[in-house]
């Protein structure tokens, strides 16, 4: 069973499977079709729902997420708004009256996914800006308006004293009451302690870790893989921790990354912030986790570059033991890593130097939601006009995201002015990147020459 | 508010923004239903050996598998020619063909258990290429050639030049997949909901598959989540497998694609391969052209003879060829079948105008505006023989260049990239003129039914089918405006092959002219019949009577509209009409290859200026500026609505776009995630689109004219932008190769091009 909050009261459900999809629950089971499927693999936003939890101030946090890609066990605990939660009535939401109004509409198929996407926004940001509209709104796909009717809304509706502001003391309530059950669904365990986390591990180690699943589900729904067990690290509190002390990282596995960029913003962290604003969408963002993407090992994952030239660390857990690995020597082929069957990632640390030249570049077809061909992160300080402790993280170059080794040694100690493009790529002569459809190995090999030349060469501090 | 004209919003929009509106997937199933899933070729060429398909009836949920066998009527649903097998039965065409249906009680075991298939092949190497179709001469159909005088002119002229575009392809990537539900009717016939751009055809098709009458078929389709030109002919197989199941099983079956399987089956915008010679003055007159166009048209002939002949009417775009001469090869390559997409090929023959008057430009070392005003028609004949006016052209070009101070920025922008060092800007203005009407001439025809209630509501069914482009809306405008009642009066039904039969599909923008007209008729027989019998009760004449907001009025006397029905009802007056159309004047000789096949051109011009980065070759498009030609609006908000979308759909096909194949044939970009059509920070960063309200000379439903397609092309100002900036790199003297689209990658190619060349 499943407890939620939905349309102003508390449900139970029961679900059919571990790997059921919320979107399927919804459509299938409950019938509530407003919500669409256009692609069920994350890419196009038409299944976008808000959840709704409290936060570690017991305020509400509003997040859309793809429903496609969530396992409707994880629904557990949260409150749920799909597009028939709008209206009251023949009262429109404020949303949905300028969606009308403004024409924001055509086919109407990606218009559900559209609002809802942005009354996560509105609920969180009341009064956003373009900008902050385009990072909320990258998810989802609008094949017939050419978006801008949809901004204009967007920008225009009164959310302010929406039914939801109207709801909230009762929604709160709800929310801390909640009846969370800590095995809901039949192989799916969300356990509450690392402890139980390792347990778990222990006893099944075929099982998943899902931690956001956002790419494992993939597989669920794409791939139609079943799996017997699937273990989930939203509950574990202790993963949830971020902290940044003097420029030291310590981020818990389960931190979003939605969390991550948004202290990425406080700190100051352009490279990281600029990096996060175009991983993936919105939706993804505010499921998908520093763990998870660490832990999935992908040979892009845009953060693996930049987390390498800060030279980060992982602690990985087990019942026997703790210990601590570096994320240079975690990765070790195409999908393959240097975890154990028994071990989950518990934290990530690394440091960000004041002063430290910290420069990424993400290089793909799209600027919203793509993957890169290439990633370039680079990291170093300038010391007396020449360049020291060059580190430079890359992604897609190679099966696994790798460090330029060539390049930093080749640079080391080398005042930048004098540094050429034929120089860096003939030291990145090494490296054999694969072509496919997101770019040909010489297109990355041009690319990435270009872009760690402009890194090196430009002289602004960005960290 | 006078209903034609006004900004009226889309009849569904409070169904869209609430979630209340059905598309096919969301209709409630009938009891019993079953689902369907398609079992796929693994190889693009050759043959199957054996097909094993025993576990996949021990799977769990399965209630029954389908082959090519189990069809009682015809196998072969090719719309115009033969060549697309429901079911393939011996030969593979394509790499993920269908080969059997796999019926189940859920659809997730349905496609789980097609997974289970054991199949032998025996393989040929498949032809995935112009180059290698035309090297041994694998055609879908013979090739066509349009000629005016004499074409070897281009060697006696001051300048003589050549190029050669690759164009590719483009998913049509509607938001709503193909789907369809069939349900068995008690005489053994079908009601199909279907999310089709042709009722018509796929009630065709189902009952020939069935061996079945086309009256024991019903189509209906309420609404589509956007279609493209892909539901025109990519809908039938579907629908047709889904009515196999339920004929052979006597169940409701349901059949939709999933993404990657919808991708993979569906057919796609032509990639096309143009080569041209032209030969000019000094000044940039054209004097002689010779264009070779070739269509890819996958391995089927489909809809790809009028596409191929659409690409040959519009390779002339907005200029006057003195001596011309194209021939449009139709190229077999074994990958799936290409099909309708906006612009049906017209695109595809722009841009190859485009891009050769750029050449033309630069060899010049003329603005390339100078050089396009100086081509445009005055008058003169197409080379298939119609006559451009070009007077329009002429005031939208010349109009958008002082609107969007096209000259001032092009001098702020030749001194911004002298200066920078990363970032490049390009700039561009360039037209389109779209000929309106299907090329295929018994297309032009379109009806409608229209019902008054004795409440004074009105019902009206029409051939036309909803895609999002808010042609219901337009239609149910004419209506209301015809009987003088308000606009929610007046009811759209789904569009339903028992309704209204014998349709064409809604494609090649002619739905609101040709709907619009039909309903017009029907509206003006009711508006007629009540007029008359209230002019004898009042012993006036018919046309005393107004009908204006909903009242009737004559000199001395008036009465409401639902008071003139429900006496007219009383009187035995009929209340229900229809109305027909078919687009005149319009003819094209094949043998001759000349004719008048548009009734008129639809006109529009965009300026677009793009940012690109030397570093990686992404692109932005920093402002555009539009100016396009409706003629009268019948409704500008949903006018402006298919200008924007249009436009940027269009840029898109040209930059971020791709389709790649691996040498088997298999399609690597089969899903959102890999096939990157434009999001939310694509959109021009400035966009201002003005309509030149200007009556269409054309005889059309309120002098307006066609949206649907035309401004699709404006998009092409984007690649001629980018083509630009890049050319800043050789001080505009080189005009650079550059295909489509313009990803990063190829623009990175042609920037180190000219970086390296002296």
């Amino acid at each position: 069973m499943i407890s939620y909050w939905k349309n102003g009261s508390v449900q139970q459900d029961r679900t059919l499977s571990n790997t059921q999809t919320l979107l399927e629950f919804l459509r299938d089971t409950k019938r509530l079709t407003g919500t669409k499927e256009g692609c069920a693999s994350g890419d196009c936003g038409a299944c976008t729902v808000v959840l709704v939890t409290l936060d570690a101030d017991e305020k509400l946090c509003y997040e859309a997420v793809n429903s496609c890609l969530m396992p409707v066990a994880e629904l557990d605990g949260k409150a749920l708004i799909t597009v028939e939660d709008l209206a009251q009535g023949d009262q429109l939401h404020p949303l949905q009256q300028a969606f009308i109004d403004y024409h924001a509409s055509q086919c109407g198929f990606c218009t559900p996914g559209f609002i809802l996407s942005a009354l996560a926004l509105k609920k969180q940001h009341p009064s956003p800006d373009i900008e902050a509209i385009d990072e909320a709104l990258g998810g989802n796909l609008c094949r017939c308006t050419g978006y801008s009717p949809i901004i204009k809304a967007v920008l225009l509706a009164d959310c302010t004293n929406d039914r939801f502001t109207q709801l909230e003391a009762s929604l709160v309530d709800s929310l801390k009451h909640l009846n969370r059950n800590d095995d809901p669904v039949t192989g799916f365990h969300q356990p509450s302690t690392l402890e139980a986390l390792c347990c778990l591990k222990a006893e099944y180690p075929e099982s998943v870790l899902l931690s956001g699943g956002t790419d494992w589900m993939l597989r669920a729904t794409q791939g139609l893989e079943r799996v017997e067990t699937l273990i989930s690290t939203e509950k574990i509190a202790a993963l949830h921790q971020l902290t940044v002390e003097q420029g030291c990282w310590s981020v818990g596995a389960a931190v979003s990354l939605t969390r991550i960029k948004e202290q990425a913003k406080v700190s100051g962290f352009a490279a990281l912030d600029q990096l996060l604003s175009r991983f993936a969408s919105q939706q993804i963002r505010n499921r998908a986790t520093l763990g998870g993407s660490i832990g999935n090992a992908s040979p892009i994952g845009d953060l693996a570059p930049l987390l390498l030239a800060l030279q980060a660390d992982l602690t990985l857990n087990s019942v026997q033991q703790e210990r601590t690995v570096a994320l240079e020597d975690f990765f070790l082929g195409y999908k393959h890593t240097a975890l154990q069957s028994n071990e989950v990632i518990s934290q990530i640390h690394f440091r960000v130097e004041e002063g430290a030249h910290i420069y990424f570049e993400k290089v793909s077809k799209r600027i919203d939601d793509d993957i890169s061909a290439v990633a370039v992160a680079t990291h170093y300080t300038l010391d007396e006009g020449r360049i020291h402790g060059l580190l430079i993280g890359l992604g897609g170059m190679a099966a696994t995201p790798v460090l330029a080794k060539d390049v930093m040694t080749a640079f080391e100690d080398v005042d930048p002015t004098t540094i050429t493009l034929e120089q860096i790529s003939s030291a990145l002569s090494e490296l054999t990147p694969m072509s496919d459809l997101r770019g040909s190995a010489e297109y990355r090999l041009t690319v990435c020459a270009r872009v760690i030349h402009h890194h090196l060469t430009r002289a602004e501090v960005s960290a | 508010m006078k209903p034609i004209g006004s900004p009226v919003t889309h009849d569904s929009a409070l169904l869209h923004v609430t979630g209340k509106a059905r598309y096919v997937v969301d209709a409630p199933l009938p009891e019993g239903t079953l689902f369907a899933a398609i079992g796929q070729a693994t190889i693009a060429r050759g043959r199957l050996v054996s097909m094993d398909l025993s576990a996949l009836l021990k799977a769990p949920g399965v209630v029954a598998v389908l082959t090519a066998s189990d069809i009682p009527g015809i196998t072969d649903i090719g719309p115009v020619y033969p060549g697309d097998p429901l079911l393939a039965a011996d030969e593979v065409l394509f790499h993920g063909q269908p080969i059997f249906l796999v019926l189940a009680t859920d659809e997730k075991l349905a496609r789980s258990a097609a997974l289970l298939a054991k199949v032998e092949y025996e393989e040929t190497p498949p032809i995935l290429t112009i180059d290698e179709a035309r090297s041994k001469a694998y055609r879908v159909r013979p090739p066509h050639v349009m000629q005016r005088g004499d074409p070897s002119n281009i060697s006696s002229a001051d300048h003589k030049i050549s190029g050669e575009i690759s164009i590719g392809g483009q998913e049509h990537l509607y938001l709503e997949g193909q789907a369809s539900l069939a349900t068995p009717t008690e005489e053994g016939g079908i009601h199909l909901l279907c999310s089709t751009q042709h009722p018509t055809e796929v009630q065709t098709l189902v009952s020939e598959v069935l061996g079945l009458p086309f009256h024991e078929v019903v189509v209906e389709v309420r609404r589509m989540g956007g279609a493209f030109g892909g539901k025109e002919t990519q809908a039938a197989p579907w629908a047709c497998l889904a009515s196999l199941a339920a004929h052979k099983l006597n169940k409701p079956v349901k059949l939709r694609l999933p993404r990657v399987t919808d991708m993979t089956v569906t057919g796609k915008r032509h990639p096309f391969v143009n080569q041209y010679q032209v030969g000019f003055r000094s000044d940039g007159c054209i004097e002689a052209v010779q264009i070779d166009i070739n269509g890819d048209c996958g391995c089927s002939p489909d809809l790809s003879d009028a596409i191929v002949d659409r690409a040959m009417f519009h390779c002339d775009n907005a200029y006057y060829y003195p001596s011309v001469k194209v021939c449009g090869e139709r190229w077999r390559t074994d990958k799936v079948s290409n099909t309708a997409f906006r612009g049906f090929g017209g695109p595809q023959g722009v841009i190859t105008a485009e891009a050769m008057l750029d050449d033309i430009a630069r060899v010049c070392q003329q603005d390339p505006l100078d050089t396009r005003l100086l081509n445009l028609y005055s008058g003169q004949q197409t080379h298939y023989g119609q006559t451009v006016d070009g007077s329009t052209l002429h005031q939208i070009m010349t109009q958008l260049r002082a609107s969007s101070d096209y000259d001032r920025r092009r001098q702020k922008i030749a001194k911004h990239n002298l200066a920078s060092s990363r970032y490049l800007k390009g700039l561009a203005l360039t037209p389109v003129k779209f000929g309106i009407s299907f090329t295929v001439k018994h297309l032009n025809q379109a009806g409608v039914l229209v019902h008054i209630y004795t409440d004074g509501s009105v019902l009206v069914s029409q051939a036309g089918t909803e895609m999002g482009q808010g042609l219901y809306t337009k239609v149910s405008q004419v209506v209301a405006s015809v009987l003088g009642i308000e606009v929610d009066r007046v009811k759209m039904s789904s569009t339903r092959t028992d309704k209204v039969p014998n349709t064409s599909p809604t494609a090649a923008s002619s739905g609101s002219d040709m709907n619009g007209m039909a309903a017009f008729e029907a509206a003006s027989t009711l508006k007629r019949r009540i007029a008359e019998f209230i002019a004898h009760r009042e012993s006036i004449s018919p046309e005393e009577i107004a009908f204006n907001a909903g009242t009737l009025s004559w000199s001395k006397g008036s009465m409401t509209f639902i008071e003139a029905v429900k006496a007219a009802y009383m009187d035995r007056v009929q209340l229900s009409a229809t109305g027909f159309y078919k687009t005149p004047n319009i003819w094209y000789d094949r043998a001759s290859a000349q004719g008048n096949p548009f009734l008129y051109y639809a006109n529009g011009a965009a300026c677009s200026e793009v940012i690109i980065d030397r570093l990686t070759g992404a692109t932005h498009i920093e402002r555009v500026d539009i100016l396009h030609d409706v003629g009268n609006s019948l409704n500008p908000a949903l006018d402006r609505g298919q200008i924007e979308g249009g436009f940027v759909q269009g840029a898109g096909w040209l930059t971020s776009e791709e389709l790649k194949w691996d040498d088997k044939g298999r399609l690597l970009t089969n899903s959102a995630a890999t096939y990157k059509i434009p999001a939310i920070s694509d959109r021009p960063t400035h966009l201002t689109i003005d309509l030149l309200e200007k009556p269409n000379s054309a005889p059309t439903i309120a002098r307006s004219k066609a949206v649907g397609e035309p401004p699709f092309m404006l998009g092409i100002s984007v690649w001629c932008a980018i083509r630009d900036a890049i050319s800043s790199i050789s001080g505009y003297r080189i005009s650079p190769a550059l295909n489509a689209p313009a990803t990063p990658e190829a623009i990175i190619n042609a920037i180190t091009t000219l970086e390296e060349s002296p």
